[in-house]
């Protein structure tokens, strides 16, 4: 099966690394808000319910 | 870094010569350059960029907001990435039905490329619009689009996945849609080693129509997945999925499409088929198709199956003189064709059926 | 024109003879009929000449105007004039029956090196041609026989025949599923075609449709093998005393 290889790196690091300056108010509300519910899920490293190939 | 060759031939990208508003990325960047003039009757058009710079944006009412109500019940991690990351996409208000599809192209120039793309979508009570996407984007590409289709608006949206066959596309949809809307989404996948393309729509407003369809062909390897999740949460609305795949040498395609009809989302009418045509034993593919139903006053139906090519009709076709490949080809189209069928537009239609057809032609054995 | 000899034909995937050293010669023109309880060979033998997969020739052989029948693919089978009306018509849903038609008329006109028909000719013929057949624009738009009834689908056959303009021309039970007005419309359209050029093999189980289509020769099947041939008389024979008797006498 093909490798889904987008894996963000450890949040924190890539936290640091978020594009913010360029962001307003709302803009940085939403994507802080977004990181957060990455967070919760557990950075990330389950990608969700793709089923395994059979073979 | 996995790379994806930048794939060339001699076909023409698909919805050309058609009269449309072009908007172009290369790399998942906003080329301006190569891009119509945003001004437009009936739309307001910016960069994702430009409106997040802003304190004050409308936008910020359904970034990430769409994606979040799509987090529950099923996690969709990838979506929480691109809210956070996305590094560019368009925010589009439709305050008029528009003229002319506003169609996204998005090439795909550097080999290792990665794009994250968020678009922000939002037609206002009676407006509609038809956006278009076409371009495999980057060798990886994580798009998220959030559409808000209000009271009596429409929403049309057909999309051409293919050409670079290396590339990597992890796509969602999330869309909410109003009283009396419309929302019509169908992509048209074609090669492509992984792609997982996922659509998460909320009914809330009473009699919306929501239809949601794929037509993919696999050669070899391709991973192909289709995940739909439709909420019913009004009266008397519809929604339908129709998946076809066609797989081939080994591919790959899945299914999971889902179906919750809300207590009180009486006189639902809710539809699901999804089916794959086998070409060898060596092809897969995994569905799982469900109905989670809380009103007792709905129709719901779902379908999924995987066959062969029917042998009597290809004896009938050839019986008549059409060379065994022909007969071939012309099966698979017509297995395709209740998909493809959900483009309303004709000459959209058109162009995804000879996008179908040449490809059938490049890829016979 | 069509000239079968010695033809033994048995099913690939088990051991059972079907035909049994079948000889006939259709001379071009003519209506040949074949006539013959069931399980005789009769659609067997409409098949194997036609080209379907699942049967294995062990001896003999069919000649269509001198090319070797048994050598070609369908399709090339189709190219060189020869024509199966098929007892049950498949349904292929998604395909436009005039899709269907166009693709058919222009994949052997392809083969033979003639131009394809263009589509406005090709709109013009078929429509003239449906006419007398009363297969209205609706049958045309539909998916290729689906939602036919019996009589349409075999309307639908024989439209097809008058499209492609075969050489030789089969009639697998053509007559099975059709009320009286029915079969005379198909057999109008049957005769409307025949002519000096072209030979006809008429297969049916009842006499019935060959009071529409007048044979020139009718040969009787039974066991896989061709029992006896005489004039239309022999049809009349069936009809007013069975199989039974002929079959009796035969052996």
């Amino acid at each position: 099966m093909a490798d889904l290889a987008v894996k963000p790196d450890p949040t924190e690091t890539r936290l640091a690394a978020l594009d913010m300056p360029s962001c307003g108010a709302w803009g940085r509300a939403v994507r802080e808000a977004a990181l957060a519910r990455l967070r919760a899920m557990g950075r990330a490293t389950n990608i969700g319910n793709i089923p395994a190939p059979t073979r | 870094m996995v790379p994806a060759a930048v794939f060339q031939n001699d076909e023409e990208p698909p919805f050309e010569g058609l009269n449309r508003l072009k908007l172009v990325f290369v790399d998942g960047v906003f080329d301006a350059g190569a891009s119509d003039d945003l001004a437009e009757t009936g739309l307001e058009i910016e960069r994702l960029e430009t409106a997040m710079a802003q304190d004050i944006h409308w936008a910020k009412d359904l970034y990430g907001a769409l994606e979040t109500n799509g987090q529950t019940p099923v996690a969709r991690p990838l979506a929480a990435l691109n809210s956070a990351y996305a590094s560019d996409g368009i925010v589009l208000r439709v305050t008029a039905p528009v003229a002319r599809p506003i169609s996204l192209i998005y090439r795909h120039e550097n080999p290792t490329s990665d794009a994250i793309l968020h678009h922000v979508i939002k037609v206002e009570t009676g407006a509609s619009v038809t956006v278009l996407e076409n371009g495999p984007a980057a060798a990886r590409l994580n798009k998220v689009m959030e559409v808000d289709v209000a009271d009596g608006a429409a929403f049309h949206h057909v999309r051409a996945q293919g050409r670079d066959h290396q590339r990597r596309a992890a796509t969602h949809i999330f869309a909410r849609l109003g009283t009396e809307s419309r929302f019509k989404s169908f992509t048209m996948t074609v090669n492509g080693v992984l792609t997982r393309n996922e659509c998460v729509i909320e009914l809330l407003g009473d009699d919306a129509q929501a239809h949601v369809a794929g037509a993919a062909l696999g050669d070899g390897e391709f991973h192909h997945d289709d995940t739909v999740f439709i909420t019913h949460d009004a009266v008397n609305c519809e929604s339908r999925q129709v998946f076809k795949k066609v797989l081939r040498n080994g591919a790959t395609g899945v299914f999971q499409g889902k179906i919750l009809v809300k207590p009180g989302a009486q006189k639902t009418d809710g539809y699901q088929i999804s089916q794959s045509l086998l070409l060898d034993d060596d092809s897969n593919f995994l569905a799982k198709p469900e109905l989670e139903i809380y009103a007792d006053d709905v129709a719901c139906s779902h379908g999924s199956t995987s066959g062969a090519i029917d042998e009597e009709a290809l004896f009938y076709l050839r019986s008549r003189g059409v060379p065994m490949a022909d007969a071939q080809d012309l099966l698979v189209l017509a297995f395709l064709a209740e998909a493809v069928d959900e483009i309303e537009d004709e000459e959209l239609r058109a162009h995804v059926s000879t996008r179908l057809s040449g490809w059938l032609e490049r890829h016979r054995s | 024109m069509l000239e079968i000899k010695n033809l033994h034909v048995k099913l690939e995937e088990e051991d059972k003879q079907i035909l049994k050293g079948v000889n006939l010669t259709v001379e071009a023109g003519k209506v040949h009929a074949i006539m013959g309880p069931n399980g005789s060979g009769k659609s067997t033998l409409s098949y194997v000449l036609s080209g379907r997969d699942g049967y294995e020739v062990t001896e003999g052989s069919a000649h269509l105007d001198g090319e070797d029948l048994l050598e070609m693919e369908a399709e090339e089978r189709a190219a060189a004039g020869l024509f199966l009306a098929f007892q049950y018509p498949v349904e292929i849903p998604g395909v436009g029956n005039m899709t269907f038609l166009r693709t058919a008329v222009n994949a052997q006109r392809k083969a033979r090196g003639q131009e394809e028909m263009s589509a406005t000719e090709f709109l013009k013929v078929v429509r003239e041609k449906a006419k007398t057949l009363k297969i209205d624009a609706d049958m045309l738009k539909r998916p290729v026989n689906v939602g036919f009834s019996g009589g349409e689908k075999k309307r639908n056959e024989i439209l097809q025949m008058a499209m492609l303009e075969p050489k030789m021309c089969i009639l697998d039970e053509t007559d099975s599923g059709l009320d009286v007005d029915a079969m005379k419309l198909v057999s109008e359209g049957v005769n409307a075609l025949r002519d000096a050029g072209r030979g006809f093999l008429v297969i049916t189980h009842y006499q019935r449709l060959l009071d529409h289509i007048k044979p020139d020769v009718v040969h009787i099947m039974a066991n896989g093998r061709i029992v006896k041939t005489g004039g239309p008389e022999l049809a009349l024979e069936v009809e007013n005393n069975g199989y039974a008797d002929i079959l009796g006498e035969a052996v």
